[in-house]
This record gives C-alpha cells, sequence and structure tokens, in this order.
C-alpha cells in the first residue's frame, strides 16, 4: 500500500549519527521532520526516497522514518519544519483519543540501545534523554504472542512484587523496553491501532487483564495446560520460580531488544561431556511436551535446564517438574526416584577430560547440583514428600547433611530447615478465613422442617469442604488403579455425596403424611438452590439426584402439592450427563470463590486418559501424566479458597447423625418404601373420589 | 454438507449405557469398539470428557446411530446420576472374567437396573478380559447362566485382543432393532421404564420414519 503513492517524514534518528550515512554518495542525507516520498522498499532496509522540494533523490535508512498518509502529509507540508514533529504529535493524539483515552506514555531512553530491527518504524521525538515513543505501525513484534510462558513469567512477576521481596538493586521491570512490548502483544485488539504503549502506573493492571483475558481464550491449546500451573503456584514455589524468571528476564533485557527465544539466538553446540546422556530415550513432540520416555532419560530431564535466556522453555521446565513430581509414583517409587537423585548429584566426572574441560565440566556438575536440591524443595513444599513418603525425609536429612562445600551449603542447611519446619507445623486442613457470626439455631427437636434450609446448606458445604481439602493428587491418580485403593480421602469425599443421596430419599419417604413429604421436598429444593449459590455442587447434585429418583419422582400425588419443581427442573439441568457433564464442566469454569466441586466426570476423564495413553514397556507414557496433571489439579482447583462460615454445633451433629444413619439402609428399602407410599397415595386419591361422588 | 440423495432413509438413534464395576475395562471395551471411528459428539467433547460416543453403523441394512454413555471411573459414587438411565434402550453390563468379585456384584447393578429401567430394555452381559484365560475365575458356563436367568445376552470379550467386541455391540443393537416397542414412539417406553407408573420420563429415540413401516414418529426430536 504504500508503494502507490507512500509519503514518508523523515526523522534523522539522532544528528551524529547521520554524518557516517552520508558518506556514501548513494545516500540520501535528511533531516529531521523532513517528508520524503519514498519510491522503493528493499527488504534490506534500505529505502530508496525523493525529496519533492529539489528531487533529489537516494537511499535512506528505513528505521529512521515514519508512513505518514497523505493528507498528513500535504498538511504538514505547509508546517514549518521545525513544528512538524508537534504538529504530528499532536495529530497523533487527536486520532488515537477515540480508541485510547490515554494518552501516549513516556519512557527514558536507553543510551547504546542497538538499531530496532526492520518491521518497525520508530520516530524520535526529542535529543537523546528525552522521551521517546513508539509508534509502530506494524504489529508484528519480535515476541511471539501465542507464547504463554510469557504471561506465566509476569504473573510470577506480580506475585513475586507483592510479596515485597523484590530486591531493590534490580532495574524495575517496568522501565525496561521489554515490559513495554509486552503491552504491545498482550492486547492484540489494540495492535492495529498507532498509539504509544499506556504510561507506566497504567502497565501493571493493562497486563493482568490481557493475561487474564487470554487465560480464558479456549482455542489457545497451551493456555489450559498451563492455568494450574498458574494457580497451584503459591508462596515458596512462587518465590523460587519467579528469582528463576526474573533472572531470565533480566538477562533477556540486558541483552538487548527482544529476539525471538531460541531460534535467533546462536546457542554454541554442547561439547560432549556436557551432553545429556540419555535424550535419545526421550521423545518430545512438537509443542515441547514429553511423550515417552525412559525412567532414566526422564529423571535426567528433571535436572537439566534450558537456557536461562529463554523463558519459554523455563516455563515448560517448571510443568515438567511438577507433573512429574506429581505423578512420579505412578511409575517408579519414591526411593528409587531418592537414589537417581542423589546418583546424580555425586554424578563423576567424564573420563579423558582436558584441564579446561573439566573444570566447565565442573561448573555444570554444580548448577545440576543446585538443580538437584531444587527439585528436593519443591518435592517437600509442593508434592508431600513429608505425608506420602516420610522415610524419604530422614535419608535427605541425612545426605544433606554431608553437604559441606560452600556454594551449595547453605542451601542444603536451608532445605534442612524446610523439612523441620514442615514436620514440626501444624497441618492446618482448612485454610482460615474469618468465620461469619454463627446462625442461632433453634431447637429442631430432630425435625429435619424446623431446621432453616440455609442453616443446612451452609453446614453441609462446610463438612463437604472439609473432606473435599483432605483430597490428596494420589488418592485421584491411585483412583483408577484400585489395587492401591482402600479407604481413601477421594473415597470419603465420593461417600459423603452417596450419604446425602440417601438422606434426602429417607427424609422424604418415612413421612406417611403427603403434605410432610412435600414440604420436605420443597425444603431438600431450598437446600439445592442455597448449595449452588454457595458453589457447592457436590451437595447440589447429591440432593437433586436423590429428589430425581425413581423412588421420589414416582410419588405424583405429593409432587402435585409440591410448588418449586420448575427450580428443581432448572438444577437438573446441570445434572445432565450429556457431554462428560457439560453443564457442570461449563459452571466450574465461572466459579470464582470458595467451590466444592461435583468431580464425577473428572474421574471419568482419569480413566480414560490411562486407558488411551498406555506406558510401552520401559518407555512411560508422559503424556498421559501430563494429561492426569491437568485433570487432578481441575479436581483439586478450590482446595485453597476457603469458606467463611462458622460452625453450627447442633445442626453439624443432626446432619452427620443423618448422614451416617441413613446410609444403612438397605437398597431395596427405597423401593419397597416407595411402593408401599405411591400405593397408600393411590388409596386415599380413591377414597376422595369416592367421597366425592357421594356427594361429599 | 453431504448429499442425501433420499430423505426417507431413515437413521435410528440407540442409547447405550456401559455400566459395571470399576477396572473391568469398560472404558477400553468402548476404545476397542471400532477404534479410530469414534465420531466426537462435538468439538469439545473430544478435549473435556469422552464418556458420551456416537457412533454409525448399519445393523441388517438399517442405519443406526449408536450413542454409548460410559461410566468407567464413576464408581467411587455409589449413586450415579439417574440421567444416565434415562432413555437407554440397551444397558452392557461388564465383569472381568479374571475378577470374582466384579463377578459377584453384578446382583447390585440389576437391582439398580430394576429401579431405572424398563423390562424390555436390552441388557446384555459381557465377560471381559478373557486374554487372561490363565487367572480366569469366573468360568463362562456361569457368567452364561446367570445372564440366562436374568433374561440378558451373553458374550465374553477381549477389549485387549478386541475378540467379541464388536458382536458384543452388534447383538444389541440386533435385539434392540427386534425391539420396536423401544424405539418406536414415546409411549412405550416412557410408560414401562420405572417398573410401573411414575418411572423415568421415557426417552424420545426415534427420529425420522421408520422404514418399510411407514408410520411417522417425528415427534422424536433426540437430544443426541
Amino acid at each position: 500500500m504504500l508503494a502507490a503513492h507512500p509519503l514518508h517524514t523523515a526523522n534523522p534518528f539522532t544528528s551524529t549519527s547521520i554524518p557516517s550515512l552520508t558518506d556514501d554518495p548513494d545516500h540520501l542525507p535528511f533531516q529531521r521532520n523532513e517528508i520524503l516520498d519514498i519510491v522503493k522498499q528493499e527488504e534490506s532496509g534500505w529505502w530508496a526516497a525523493i525529496r519533492t522540494e529539489n528531487d533529489q533523490i537516494g537511499w535512506i535508512p528505513q528505521a529512521f522514518v515514519e508512513p505518514i498518509d497523505d493528507e498528513t502529509a500535504d498538511r504538514l507540508r505547509h508546517t514549518r519544519q521545525d513544528l512538524r514533529c508537534y504538529e504530528y504529535n499532536a495529530e497523533q493524539l487527536y486520532t488515537s483519543a477515540s480508541t485510547d483515552s490515554v494518552p501516549p506514555p513516556y519512557e527514558p531512553a536507553e543510551p547504546g540501545t542497538p538499531a530496532p530491527p526492520s518491521p518497525r518504524v520508530y520516530k524520535r521525538i526529542d535529543q537523546a534523554g528525552a522521551p521517546q515513543i513508539y509508534v509502530s505501525t506494524k504489529a508484528h513484534d519480535l515476541v511471539n504472542d501465542s507464547d504463554p510462558s510469557y504471561r506465566l513469567l509476569f504473573q510470577y512477576l506480580q506475585q513475586y512484587e507483592q510479596n515485597a521481596k523484590y530486591p531493590k538493586n534490580l532495574e524495575s521491570p517496568h522501565s525496561s523496553p521489554y515490559y513495554s512490548h509486552s503491552n504491545r502483544f498482550l492486547s492484540p485488539a489494540e495492535e492495529d491501532t498507532t498509539h504509544g504503549t499506556p504510561n507506566r502506573a497504567g502497565t501493571l493492571s493493562t497486563i493482568t487483564t490481557a493475561a487474564a483475558a487470554n487465560a480464558k481464550r479456549r482455542d489457545n491449546y497451551s493456555v489450559p495446560r498451563l492455568r494450574p500451573l498458574l494457580e497451584n503456584a503459591s508462596g515458596e514455589a512462587v518465590l523460587t520460580l519467579s528469582k528463576n524468571a526474573l533472572g531470565g528476564l533480566i538477562k533477556r533485557t540486558k541483552s538487548g531488544r527482544m529476539k525471538t527465544p531460541a531460534d535467533t539466538i546462536p546457542r554454541p553446540a554442547e561439547p560432549w561431556y556436557l551432553k545429556p546422556v540419555y535424550s535419545d530415550q526421550l521423545e518430545v513432540d512438537a509443542d515441547g511436551n514429553v511423550r515417552f520416555g525412559t525412567l532414566k532419560a526422564l529423571v535426567e530431564k528433571l535436572t537439566c535446564e534450558a537456557s536461562p535466556l529463554d523463558t519459554q522453555k523455563m516455563a515448560e521446565e517448571t510443568l515438567f517438574r511438577n507433573i512429574f513430581l506429581m505423578t512420579f509414583r505412578t511409575f517408579t517409587t519414591a526411593d528409587v526416584l531418592f537414589e537417581m537423585l542423589v546418583a546424580t548429584y555425586r554424578m563423576d566426572h567424564p573420563k579423558d577430560l582436558a584441564t579446561a574441560e573439566f573444570e566447565e565440566w565442573k561448573g555444570h556438575l554444580i548448577a545440576t547440583q543446585r538443580r538437584v536440591l531444587m527439585i528436593f524443595t519443591m518435592w517437600l513444599e509442593d508434592h508431600r514428600l513429608l505425608e506420602q513418603e516420610p522415610q524419604i525425609a530422614s535419608r535427605l536429612t541425612e545426605f544433606l547433611g554431608l553437604i559441606l562445600q560452600p556454594p551449595l551449603a547453605s542451601m542444603a542447611r536451608l532445605l534442612v530447615k524446610t523439612i523441620s519446619r514442615l514436620t514440626f507445623s501444624i497441618p492446618s486442613i482448612s485454610p482460615t478465613a474469618s468465620p461469619t457470626k454463627a446462625r442461632k439455631s433453634r431447637a429442631h427437636k430432630n425435625d429435619l422442617l424446623k431446621l432453616d434450609p440455609i442453616d443446612v446448606a451452609e453446614q453441609l458445604t462446610l463438612l463437604e469442604y472439609r473432606r473435599y481439602v483432605r483430597v490428596t493428587p494420589q488418592d485421584c491418580l491411585g483412583h483408577s488403579n484400585r489395587q492401591a485403593s482402600g479407604e481413601s480421602n477421594l473415597t470419603t469425599f465420593c461417600g459423603t455425596h452417596d450419604r446425602v443421596v440417601s438422606w434426602v430419599k429417607v427424609s422424604i419417604l418415612s413421612h406417611d403424611g403427603l403434605g410432610k413429604r412435600a414440604s420436605t421436598i420443597e425444603f431438600w429444593i431450598k437446600v439445592a438452590e442455597k448449595c449452588k449459590l454457595m458453589n457447592n455442587f457436590a451437595s447440589m447434585s447429591a440432593v437433586i439426584i436423590g429428589l430425581s429418583s425413581t423412588v421420589i419422582s414416582r410419588l405424583h400425588l405429593t409432587w402435585a402439592h409440591v410448588s418449586r419443581k420448575n427450580t428443581l427442573d432448572a438444577l437438573l439441568k446441570y445434572n445432565e450427563p450429556t457431554g462428560g457433564f457439560a453443564g457442570y464442566r461449563s459452571l466450574l469454569q465461572a466459579v470464582e470463590g470458595p467451590c466444592v466441586p461435583f468431580i464425577i466426570m473428572y474421574l471419568t476423564d482419569l480413566v480414560h486418559i490411562q486407558d488411551h495413553y498406555t506406558d510401552e514397556g520401559e518407555r512411560i507414557c508422559f503424556l498421559q501424566r501430563q494429561r492426569s496433571y491437568e485433570t487432578v489439579s481441575a479436581i483439586l482447583r478450590y482446595q485453597t479458597r476457603a469458606y467463611g462460615i462458622a460452625e453450627s454445633e447442633s445442626t453439624m451433629s443432626f446432619i452427620c447423625r443423618h448422614l451416617g444413619d441413613e446410609f444403612a439402609r438397605d437398597s431395596s428399602w427405597f423401593w419397597m418404601r416407595s411402593q408401599e407410599v405411591q400405593q397408600s397415595e393411590l388409596a386415599h386419591a380413591d377414597i376422595r373420589k369416592g367421597l366425592e361422588a357421594a356427594g361429599f | 454438507m453431504a448429499p442425501t440423495p433420499t430423505p426417507a432413509a431413515p437413521v435410528i438413534n440407540c442409547k447405550l449405557l456401559l455400566i459395571g464395576n470399576s477396572s473391568v475395562g469398560k472404558s477400553s471395551l468402548l476404545l476397542r469398539f471400532s477404534d479410530e471411528q469414534w465420531l466426537p459428539e462435538d468439538e469439545s467433547s473430544a478435549t473435556i470428557g469422552v464418556d458420551f460416543r456416537v457412533h454409525k453403523m448399519e445393523v441388517g441394512g438399517r442405519k443406526v446411530k449408536l450413542s454409548i454413555w460410559d461410566t468407567a471411573g464413576q464408581e467411587r459414587f455409589r449413586t450415579i446420576t439417574s440421567s444416565y438411565y434415562r432413555g437407554a434402550q440397551g444397558i452392557i453390563l461388564v465383569y472381568d472374567v479374571s475378577n470374582r468379585e466384579s463377578f459377584d456384584a453384578l446382583p447390585r447393578w440389576y437391582s439398580e437396573l430394576e429401579t431405572y429401567v424398563s423390562d424390555d430394555v436390552v441388557k446384555i452381559l459381557v465377560g471381559n478380559k478373557v486374554d487372561k484365560e490363565f487367572s480366569r475365575q469366573v468360568p463362562t458356563s456361569e457368567g452364561q447362566a446367570f445372564a440366562t436367568r436374568m433374561s440378558s445376552l451373553f458374550l465374553e470379550t477381549s477389549a485387549k485382543t478386541s475378540v467379541g467386541v464388536n458382536e458384543a455391540f452388534q447383538g444389541v443393537v440386533q435385539r434392540i432393532l427386534d425391539t420396536p416397542s423401544l424405539w418406536q414412539g414415546t409411549q412405550g417406553v416412557g410408560q414401562s421404564t420405572g417398573g410401573g407408573r411414575g418411572g423415568m420420563p421415557g426417552g424420545v429415540q426415534v427420529v425420522g420414519l421408520a422404514e418399510g413401516q411407514g408410520q411417522a414418529h417425528s415427534e422424536g426430536g433426540c437430544a443426541c
């Protein structure tokens, strides 16, 4: 489009940089704020330009000019040259105002910034040291837009800063060009409009919202994969991660303008003695996910590190580590893993190394050792080492006690401290949230109908939540291989669901009077509604499953007295198994705040994942672990958000008593009793008809 | 998209439900049943849960659209939602021939069926994992006898070697086609489910015209 009748203002970047260009007679020397016509655009970044005033023609570097449209050019031609810039600036402000009310921001120029690469066009408004504005007309930035790791990185950075542990001596990422670029790629909608980056104060919020919006884009395949990571990361994990991420970021920043990760940074080939030994036993797909691998190769990958310059790889690696540590018990034992990690730590140097090579290898070893310690930290902090395999803890302490060399000794000491801290800390099962005032429970004399449905719903929620938080990843993963089963926390959690179903049925069927039955149904519908409001989908589903079960739904005459039938029908839509309980899935997606999820469909997912992706002998199907990790993260996602509900002792004990009692009933009892009730209903109806017929 | 030359060609919708104890191989049976021919119900079901599968097959010259609902992994919940049973014309009960416990649990599954589905719903008892012949705990004869008592079809399969898998599904569909009350209109199903009056509302499963009989059953808008 520019080739047709292009017009350009030309702005010398700085006055000092131009003379070197003007040495060449083919070049067209130009002044700041000049307007030139472009006649030819070369790929090389050198454009042929013509100065209309004196028909001078020559090459100009494209990086120093910026396209303007004909209309603006005409107007600017009639402006004095030294005022053109301001005029132009005002014009830009004016045109950008409609789409973006934020005025173009300024950022301090960085001395020694390498010349920008060709696709971007810069306009320098003022002399060096003064504010600078980028008016990038081509949205195609150097940062890969679809790269999720950047989002991840920013998230971590933010959390890191919120923790107020941000090292003071580091330059603020806000002032780095990286950060301002990130705005651009994070807000694709704004790419087309020509305007500057938002001002600094707005930077943080822009990133957050954009990242959230991006995370919601379901078409992006990698987002669901990373979401659990974003949400799981808390506390210490974030700290270590953000340290790494930050390190990577700063190096990136210092290395100059953005480069596309990995591909453009020429990495020297690693010498043979630093190469991973088992990498040929690893099968990686195009997205960098490990599909298959032998145990040795997987453990090696665990302690391998991608270039710290490569943030995408870093994020992938963190994900890999988390998947590995959550699922390794499905393909090996903790003892084997521990021994392999220790062996990696104590790795012997390869033979035939020259002195220089040995030194390099040694540096590499220390880095590997540091990573081994980091894996232990993650295992301890996030992956339940103490709960799951206490025998490892003592071995680990012993192992750490032997580390005395200066670079790693402090890290080892820290780890030992972590172990003792975790050992002696009181396990806080339910994260504390300030409970609301306890409800005044009226004397209910064991009559359900005298209770407040809201109270029942709240206490049920509290009970279910307590059982839900106890569910561990291992419960979920071990779920499908029956051999390892038994009474797990998951069974208890699922069992509560069944108990509630039974209770609902019994409470209705045990009433002889039709009116009482109808009110009990009404009562339960209210409970279900309240449960839904509280995001307690486990109880909600249990109640409506009970109500819609055959033994209850066949009592037509009872239902005729129920006014809230429509409410129940609306709730039942969520309980449709169609599309793998698509109703629940979408409901759960939208949840904010505390929640007790309904997890039946995730359990099916887990079985399908394990049937679909299977290990092939030595080759462990890591993709299966990755998928399982995603599903387990989805199941446990809400564990960290506690309800602020106070326990009401009388109601709670009432609930617990009934959940215990009613479950003892034989399944045939429901059927017999239901038949009995139904027949008496019909008999009463017949009597009434008879009476009516007799004239009463 | 595809041209439909004869609008009269009816497609009979069949809903099948797979139940049975955990680890008996329900989901692998489903996976094995004509491996790659699965049509995901929609794009999303390929990624979020695959317990609802749609499969097209032809039995006795009639086109049948099968939707198979898998309850694998949900055994932790003793009460699965009754919606699963709603409108099902065929139930595939699976047990593991090398696991006695899974066979002994069958009466419980049958009593559940009694509660939720009508008597004429086709049931097939499938003894899976016959590839584990060496560790067999349930003899074929015993399985056959139990199936006869419960008036069910019976077949032994192996999802691993795919022995009998297609036959099992085809057998169910054939029997369903032989029982027109199951797929001809609403009334028959609706009244007989739930073991009498007040049962589950019957699913409507017939779309279009029933071939060769010329009866209109167009009211059957199916959710599938």
